[in-house]
């Protein structure tokens, strides 16, 4: 884990459906690390993730990738600098199969020389994908679906990649192996922010964590740390 | 009473005919299933196809299949620089006022049409227009089977274009969800201009199709647009083999409508037929 | 419009062709009278009830051949009018359970088709009169003798201030409280117990009546109705880009939109096919420049305030895509 900085927000205000939804935000995500953006529902964690991936621009503040300032870029001009981002709900395209949903995955210029190269990556880290790589994938499980959004997000090649709400309406069994398989994709390289509803599993999971409520960063730090705050144990473990 | 033998000519037709029918279906699929809205100029783009190959064959003496090489590069640039500067902005506007925008593109072909090349009705002379295979007792006309080889050749073409090619499954994904697709890393405004450039390309064959098989007149767009609606709701979007099946259906009512009605019949019955299955299944026999 | 004014026009126009004048006027007027009444109904559909209906020419045909075939029973020409209001509306009536099944674009394509049908099928119908010299498939309006083009005109008076006050009363009544949900949304309505089959019904059958009705006057004056006129497209984009230029869903809009037409329409008569060429040009451009028409640019720069509001409110007639 370095010191390098790869993904800064710096007091960005958002509007989404034409109300204010965050105020003066800031995070910092380093190479390497896993970091959790976690909070209630409609807190405004997935509009800060549409944010970094360029479906929303923010009205003030910036957002700066590798030292690149990428505020005004549109999402798709995004992904081809490293930036992934995999859904809420998934989004797979429903009518393709597994295959052509992966494969679509590295669309942009530099992900697709890789291609075979990612994809053999993507079965090893989800062997059940290659059984059911020419099945449609609306037709597969919630698990299933997630392996393949993830395996989506990493055939474009990135270097962070978004995952949103990857937990919503899974079996804490497949949710365990979904953390796991995000300790594999960071030992790879690759640098994982994450939003989530489940607090509790995402702050043990993560090096280092926000916790957002009503559209401001309340909280910030190592993620251990955070678990043990009064606040975070009252307002999110019941205690 | 009508033996099957008097028929099996009227059926035989309407089963070639239906290639045509797919490939002015195809254009018109495309830009639905990715933009959600119906180009209603696309018949008269068809017929404004089937003008640029009449120009060709009268002015050059080229045949009109060898115009497609021309017509079909032109078409598809055409077709760009309409989606870029036309429907785009009235599509983000709303799908209303896209419809509207091409409504007024329809007249505007449709009239210009007339002004240039008069209400004439007008047709493709080849060598093979007057020429029959004969099959049986039935008699095939040529150019019917020329028009469904080219169906088949076309509708191959763009399913493994649409199916093995970056840009095709970018153009399917963005038809599926065109949010997620940017996340892949496609640019949406460009997938529209392309469809919309190959539903032209697709406009200019099926231009040269008709020409060889009909005589046609500027007006004769608008009941092309409204069979190849039906062709595509019956078949449903995305399926291929739905499409043609669809094609061939229409082709069949309006042959047959035709043979028992007589020419009002065959336009009559294959209408009839858009409205009732407008109706009763909106999303198709075959597609989602 | 406040009431008194138009009671005031309406009296004034009314007694216009007694005043002498220039005579071309009353056949202006009367065109300009017609076409409101076709441009206050579409705009009923596509602006307030969410219905882009492209089959206006069904209504008026229906209406004007229900009319001239009457006149061959002996039936006066202007019962045949109420007549032919009527069977438009009922034939709207018959044709809503299917066409309101149909969603979004498939509803404009749909309602594309059934003048189609209807023109195909007065090609070959011909309940009464013979077969006519020389084949043709249209009727001479009987009946026509010492019928006046002031009489004309003054029937299409009628209509042009009934469309208004229509119009007028239905955007106050709950009816127009209904339409004006149905038309943002249609599944929302229905969630807030709207029945939106019901309100599109009115709608459409009123409006088909006074299209029909509106149809059927224009052909007493012209004296023939054929398929090729009656239901030719010509009709729906009189409405069309009458109610674009003057501001679709809003209640004044068809009446300025219609004035411009008018306008048009004698200016470019003489130039035949020219005529649909430049209007389907005027069209597009409109929909891209200023989609709100002539009295939205008018509401935007009484809102916004100044020219600087009103140059980026034309880009911005930004509504939000309907689903389909």
């Amino acid at each position: 884990m370095s010191e390098e900085v790869l993904l800064r927000v710096s007091n960005i205000d958002v509007f989404y459906g034409g109300a204010q939804a965050l105020w003066d935000v800031s995070l910092e995500v380093r190479r390497g690390e896993i970091v959790a953006l976690a909070g209630s529902n409609g807190a405004g964690k997935s509009t800060l993730l549409k944010t970094v991936s360029g479906v929303i621009h923010p009205a003030k503040g910036s957002v700066e990738f590798a030292g690149m300032n990428i505020t005004k870029l549109n999402a798709y001009d995004i992904v081809a600098q490293g930036i992934s981002q995999v859904p809420e709900g998934r989004r797979l395209f429903p009518e393709m199969t597994v295959f052509q949903n992966l494969a679509i995955g590295s669309y942009n210029g530099k992900a697709r020389a890789k291609r075979e190269e990612n994809l053999t990556r993507v079965y090893e880290l989800f062997p059940v994908l290659k059984e059911r790589k020419d099945q449609l994938a609306k037709t597969l499980s919630g698990g299933e679906q997630q392996m393949v959004a993830i395996g989506r997000g990493l055939m474009s090649n990135p270097r962070l990649i978004l995952i949103d709400e990857m937990s919503l309406g899974l079996s804490p069994l497949i949710v365990c192996d979904l953390f796991r398989v995000l300790h594999a994709i960071r030992a790879r390289g690759i640098t994982v922010l994450l939003v989530e509803q489940n607090v509790w599993q995402s702050l043990h999971e993560a090096d280092r964590a926000y916790i957002i409520e009503t559209g401001r960063i309340v909280l910030s730090g190592n993620a251990l740390e955070l678990c043990e705050e009064e606040e975070v144990r009252e307002a999110y473990f019941g205690v | 009473m009508e033996t099957l033998a008097d028929l099996a000519s009227p059926i035989a037709i309407g089963v070639l005919l239906g290639g045509l029918y797919v490939v002015i279906a195809l254009g018109l699929s495309l830009v639905f299933g990715v933009m959600k809205v119906i180009n209603v100029a696309h018949g008269d783009l068809v017929i404004l196809g089937s003008y640029f190959a009449y120009v060709t064959s009268t002015s050059w003496g080229l045949d009109p299949i060898l115009s497609m090489v021309v017509g079909i590069p032109l078409f598809f640039v055409m077709g760009i620089f309409i989606e870029k500067f036309l429907l785009h902005r009235a599509f983000r506007m709303s799908a209303d006022a896209a419809l509207i925008v091409a409504f007024g593109i329809s007249l505007i072909i449709q009239n210009g049409a007339q002004l240039v090349w008069t209400p004439l009705s007008r047709g493709l002379m080849t060598s093979y227009t007057l020429e029959s295979l004969k099959i049986g007792d039935v008699y095939l006309p040529v150019v019917y089977l020329v028009d469904f080889a080219m169906a088949l050749v076309v509708v191959l073409a763009v399913h493994q274009f649409l199916k093995r090619t970056y840009l095709g499954q970018a153009i399917t994904a963005a038809s599926q969800d065109s949010e997620t697709a940017q996340l892949m890393g496609i640019n949406p405004a460009r997938v529209y201009q392309i469809a919309f450039g190959i539903a032209m390309a697709l406009a200019a064959i099926a231009g040269v199709s008709l020409a060889l098989t009909f005589p046609f007149t500027p007006k004769s767009g608008v009941p092309f647009l409204i069979i190849a609606f039906g062709v595509i709701i019956l078949g449903g979007l995305g399926s291929m083999v739905g499409t043609f099946i669809g094609g061939m259906i229409f082709g069949l009512s309006q042959t047959l409508g035709g043979h028992f009605l007589g020419p009002t019949g065959q336009l009559l019955v294959p209408f009839v037929m858009v409205l009732v299955v407008l109706t009763i299944r909106p999303q198709g026999l075959f597609g989602r | 419009m406040p009431l008194i004014s138009l009671g005031v026009v309406t009296i004034v126009l009314a007694v216009l062709p007694k005043m002498g004048g220039p005579r071309v006027l009353p056949l202006y007027l009367f065109h300009f009278f017609v076409f409101l009444a076709m441009a206050n109904m579409w705009n009923l559909l596509a602006g307030y009830s969410g219905l882009l209906a492209l089959c206006p020419a069904a209504f008026i045909g229906l209406a004007a051949y229900t009319m001239t075939i009457l006149t061959w029973v002996d039936v006066p020409f202007y019962v045949g009018i109420i007549a032919g209001g009527a069977a438009a509306a009922l034939f709207a009536a018959i044709i809503s359970p299917s066409v309101f099944r149909m969603k979004g674009v498939y509803f404009a394509i749909g309602t594309l088709v059934v003048p189609e049908i209807l023109r195909l099928v007065f090609l070959r119908w011909r309940p009464v009169g013979g077969e006519l010299h020389g084949g043709g498939a249209g009727y001479m309006v009987k009946g026509m003798a010492g019928v006046t083009m002031e009489h004309t005109y003054w029937l299409g008076l009628a209509i042009g201030v009934a469309s208004v006050i229509v119009v007028g009363i239905i955007l106050r009544s709950k009816l127009g409280l209904g339409l004006a949900a149905i038309r943002d949304n249609d599944a929302t309505a229905a969630s807030s117990g709207i029945d939106v089959f019901r309100l599109k019904l009115y709608s459409f059958v009123i409006a088909a009546f006074i299209m029909g009705a509106a149809g059927a006057i224009f052909y007493s004056y012209q004296g023939y109705i054929e398929p090729s006129a009656g239901f030719h497209i010509k009709w729906l984009m009189t409405a069309l880009l009458a109610t674009v230029i003057g501001g679709k869903g809003i209640e004044g809009g068809p009446l300025v939109g219609t004035i411009i037409v008018v306008i048009l329409h004698f200016q470019l008569a003489r130039y035949g096919e020219l005529s649909l060429l430049i209007q389907g040009i005027i069209l597009v451009i409109i929909m891209l420049a200023a989609p709100q028409g002539i009295m939205g640019l008018a509401r935007d720069l009484r809102n916004g305030g100044g020219f600087r509001a009103l140059l980026g409110s034309a880009s911005q007639g930004r509504i939000k895509p309907r689903q389909i």
